[in-house]
């Protein structure tokens, strides 16, 4: 089958983003692996595509993880395509069904997340639990694939500047969400307009928000860069993973941001 | 969940045995698709297609009441204000639609209308749609439009808004905000699905929420949920496109209303043309309703239009409405339209020419940070290559006569015809297909054009009468049936408004016996719909002309004729060198006639200076045109460059679509690659949608209605020949029109 083409995306990453995989991997139980460099556009593109049996994700994993389409030795399909039927079953079969809404079993999220937000896809296709459990990710229907349940509160997540004085031109930031994003508020000062976000990323599930300051005004405390309306999904809190500033000389530097979730009936700062 | 459970009983034992579990590994293919299967049922609506609404009451009139009194809901006291209130049994079943839309749909779809007076003491109709503002930036070929809709609630309840609006057919809608008060909100693209289920939660939870859905590619719906008394909730949307380029004019065209289409027996998904209310009495928001002739809504427009035509400007006009004095600089203009309360019922057109000689090519690009470019070229017709001599054309009119077009637009049709027919000569062939509820024609086979045959075509033209419904499939059936002359080409010139819902048969019929036929399609009115158009003449390698109602029919189509009869180049084709270019759309390009010129969009990789030679066939033999061109090779982060990048992707959305249609690719294989690409470029499609949820609070009031906001008919179209047409009879009731005639 044939993977989408590569479109730009915008590449960063190093120590934190090794030390998350570190995380999540230790989450699932893997040990680490070493992260040498970055390529991660055609196994995004398999894991969003729907593929009908685990053979066919197999395939698409194979696909992914050579950069290029070679032959595929049949052995190899459905030695990955058996172990892949194997934990789907075994996923499908814990998929816990509360009130009658449906949420996947917490390794899967975690093998998902891996591979989303990995770096290095050889490296992590190259352990070989891991290599089964993106393929069952990739085989499950996305209806149950989705980390987020329907039916869940809306709630609303300030994005907070902790100093001012740092106020950047520019900023890009990345956060985990325990839902989805239903809308992005403006925040307060040069940031009132509300932020862009990276739809590419977001359809890889994860929240790219980046804006540019309408002013150069600088206020005292804290201030709230963006609100981020979300219906829950789980009761986890929000990460902020990325966190980056543009000043006026075009040089970049880390921001001190904070995710928070905004108290119902509480007043915005 | 019985499956399931006596799976897991059955399994659980030997989970650890790898044989077994191997043993089990087909069966649990089996297994996830029939969850998924579940999962897609329990979300359908268990209605059968035409099951009517079961307890609905008649539309009952409120005569002064406030508040609630049985299953009405009464919301406004204003002095002057008719009220009538539909409301149904919450759950009552409705007609069937995409499996995805039921959970828009559920709970207290009802209609309400309250009827005030203007300053002139004419009858004006309150709905929630206040205000159209449009801003569109033109900057050389490629048009960035900012669409802002204010929604008030002119009622004494909380309200659900819902606006079916046209935008341009290649728009690619790419930034949702929603403003309340002075907070702004920006909407977020999602899986159509998706975003209906979190509209519909955020609905009945009470909180401000906003949806737009892609209907068709020019046919979209508003919705904005718990408007509360006297508030306002201001909704914009971003496209861009490109601009037209007819006849040395450049034209930006704003659609302001959704023609009401005709839904042949058995369109998959129709948009019915409802009366005022009728939404309520078919039990669900999916078609539009059109106002009387003589009521108002007061929703005002605005069009304010900056231009940037990179070249000086040499004549600018705006044949449809007024517009204040241009501030002309040199390449540069302002035009802003005048009046705010005209009746939003015909296209905004503004045409531009721009001083010297046609350019040979117009190349727009960008380049990404990883090497990745997109590109939008324009060639236009080689100057070399314009003297071509007229050759003997066999051309078939099919011209539509349905309702919809009776009065002006037909009469503009048959003046187009005749003019048409004055074009011929002795060596050409023609046929005449006239069709509505049925097809007629002229003659069972194709007519040399001589003195006698012209004057009895004129005879039939003027004879053609407008009725019934428009069966496009019908007609075109039997123009397909004349046989082709070796060695001509044949032509397919469609005139008529396009009014029509089944767009896709239309398409994929012309995908399966069109042939090496060339369709040229002649909109006729002041609202076509130029999706149909334009889809048909691509598919017909051909190009769309515009046949206003307020001019002289004969001017276009002697354009027209003159083109078809001294086709520049045909089976025309693109060859790079210099710079690996990929993935251009559309993939099969039309032919190349005077005055037209052919816009193609791709991808490339690194950029630089590169060579395009156009090659094709002129009058039989093969010829080339070479264009030099020169790629940009910086990245940058421009508004210029994301559009190009939102368009390619929007071309590429169409033509899958176009590829599924013409049984290339499977259907399911088309969904999936469109979703991927509107997703990825964060754009709207059949299968996404943007959905902005205030989370801020939570509104007051039953939030139980939804009210429909109606649209004026377009210019020159007959209320009594359109709307409600093919409906249900309960949907255009006597009472239904009695009421309307008292007020």
């Amino acid at each position: 089958m044939e993977l989408p083409e590569p479109h730009s995306t915008p590449s960063r990453l190093p120590s934190e983003g090794q030390e998350r995989l570190r995380r999540d991997l230790a989450e699932v139980g893997l040990s680490a692996v070493e992260l040498p460099h970055v390529t991660d556009q055609a196994i995004r593109a398999a894991i969003r595509s729907h593929v009908r049996s685990p053979r066919d994700a197999a395939t698409h994993v194979d696909l992914a993880a050579t950069r290029s389409h070679r032959h595929v030795p049949w052995t190899k399909w459905i030695r990955t395509a058996a172990v892949a039927a194997v934990i789907t079953l075994v996923a499908w079969l814990s998929i816990s069904v509360p009130n009658g809404e449906r949420s996947i079993d917490a390794r899967l999220v975690a093998a998902a997340r891996i591979v989303e937000r990995a770096k290095d896809r050889q490296a992590v296709l190259a352990d070989p639990r891991l290599r089964a459990l993106l393929t069952a990710v990739v085989a499950m229907p996305k209806s149950l694939r989705s980390p987020s349940s329907p039916g869940g509160e809306f709630v609303q997540f300030d994005l907070m500047l902790d100093d001012p004085r740092a106020l950047p031109l520019s900023w890009l930031v990345e956060v985990e969400l325990p839902g989805t994003l239903v809308g992005i508020e403006g925040g307060v000062g040069p940031f009132a307009e509300p932020a862009t976000y990276d739809p590419d990323a977001l359809a890889s599930g994860w929240v790219r928000l980046a804006n540019v300051a309408t002013d150069v005004a600088v206020g005292e405390g804290p201030i709230r860069i963006a609100t981020l309306m979300v219906q829950r999904g789980d009761l986890g809190a929000p990460r902020v993973l990325e966190h980056v500033g543009v000043g006026a000389a075009g040089e970049s530097f880390a921001l001190a941001v904070r995710c928070v979730e905004r108290v119902k009936g509480g007043n915005e700062q | 969940m019985t499956l399931r459970t006596s799976l897991l009983r059955a399994v659980r034992p030997f989970m650890a045995r790898r044989l077994i579990m191997l043993a089990l590994s087909m069966l649990t293919i089996v297994s996830i698709s029939s969850c998924s299967t579940q999962v897609e049922q329990e979300s359908r609506p268990r209605h059968a297609i035409g099951e009517r609404e079961r307890g609905s009451q008649p539309p009952a009139r409120a005569e002064g009441l406030l508040g609630r009194s049985g299953s009405l809901e009464i919301l406004v006291d204003a002095p002057f204000d008719e009220i009538w209130v539909i409301a149904r049994e919450s759950g009552a079943p409705r007609q069937e639609r995409r499996a995805d839309d039921v959970a828009v749909e559920r709970p207290g779809t009802g209609a309400l209308v309250s009827t005030t007076l203007d300053d002139r003491g004419l009858p004006t109709r309150a709905f929630p749609l206040e205000s159209t503002r449009i801003q569109a930036s033109l900057d050389g070929p490629i048009a960035t439009v900012q669409v802002a809709q204010r929604f008030s609630n002119p009622f004494s309840d909380t309200i659900e808004a819902a606006y079916v609006f046209p935008l341009p057919h290649d728009a690619a809608v790419s930034d949702f905000l929603m403003r309340i008060g002075n907070r702004s909100i920006r909407g977020i693209v999602r899986e159509r699905a998706e975003a209906q289920r979190i509209y519909a939660d955020a609905r009945a939870s009470g909180y401000v929420a906003s949806l737009l859905t892609e209907e068709r590619p020019n046919i979209f719906m508003e919705r904005v949920a718990n408007i509360e008394p006297g508030l306002a909730v201001d909704v914009e949307l971003t496209y861009f496109n490109m601009l037209a380029y007819a006849d040395g004019w450049y034209e930006w065209r704003f659609p302001l209303v959704v023609g009401p289409r005709f839904n042949p027996p058995g369109t998959r998904d129709p948009i019915p043309a409802l009366p005022v209310g009728g939404s309520a009495r078919q039990g669900a928001v999916d078609g539009v309703e059109y106002l009387r002739p003589g009521q108002r809504t007061g929703h005002l427009v605005d069009v304010d239009v900056t231009l940037d035509a990179g070249f000086p400007i040499d004549e600018i006009e705006c044949p449809s409405h007024a517009v204040s004095p241009a501030e002309r600089e040199r390449h540069t203009t302002r035009v802003r339209m005048t009046a705010h309360d005209v009746e939003a019922n015909r296209d905004f057109l503004l045409r531009y020419r721009v001083a010297g000689k046609e350019p040979r090519h117009g190349l727009v690009s960008s380049i990404g940070p990883d090497g990745q470019g997109t590109f939008a070229l324009t060639i236009y017709p080689p100057t070399e290559m314009r003297e071509a001599g007229r050759m003997p054309i066999d051309i078939v009119f099919l011209v539509d006569r349905s309702g919809s077009m009776r009065g002006r637009p037909l009469e503009q049709a048959r003046q187009a015809m005749r003019c048409a027919l004055d074009h011929l000569r002795p060596e050409d062939r023609f046929q005449i297909v006239d069709f509505g509820s049925d097809a007629g024609a002229f003659g069972d086979s194709m007519r040399w054009a001589d003195a006698v045959a012209i004057s009895e075509a004129k005879r039939y033209i003027d004879s053609i009468e407008s009725n019934g419904g428009t069966m496009v499939l019908t007609g075109l059936s039997k123009a397909l049936a004349f046989p082709k002359h070796e060695g001509r080409v044949q032509y397919i010139a469609v005139l008529g408004d396009g009014f029509v819902s089944n767009e896709a048969e239309i398409y994929a019929s012309l995908h399966e016996s069109l042939g090496d036929r060339r369709v040229f399609a002649l909109g006729v009115g002041s609202s076509v719909n130029w999706h149909l158009m334009s889809r048909m003449a691509a598919v017909g390698c051909g190009a769309v002309a515009a046949i206003a109602l307020d001019t002289d029919a004969r001017v276009p189509m002697g354009r027209f004729m003159d083109a078809v009869t001294r086709p520049i180049m045909q089976g025309t084709r693109l060859e790079w060198s210099g710079v690996r270019v990929d993935d251009v759309w559309p993939r099969r390009m039309p032919d190349l006639i005077a005055g037209r010129p052919v816009t193609i969009v791709g991808r490339y990789e690194r950029g630089g200076r590169a060579t395009a030679r156009l090659r094709g066939w002129v009058r039989g033999e093969e010829a080339s045109s070479v264009h030099n061109l020169v790629f940009a090779d910086t990245p940058d982060d421009t508004l210029g460059s994301r559009s190009i990048d939102r368009l390619w992707a929007r071309a590429k959305i169409a033509q899958i679509a176009d590829d599924a249609l013409a049984s290339r690719r499977s259907v399911e294989g088309a969904e999936r690659e469109i979703l991927s690409t509107a997703l990825t470029y964060g754009i709207s499609s059949p299968y996404t949608a943007f959905v902005a949820v205030d989370a801020s609070r939570v509104t007051e009031g039953t939030r139980r209605t939804t009210v429909v906001q109606p649209v004026p008919l377009p210019e020159g179209v007959e209320y009594g020949t359109t709307v409600g047409v093919g409906l249900p009879s309960d949907a255009r009731s006597p009472e239904t029109d009695r009421r309307e005639l008292e007020k």
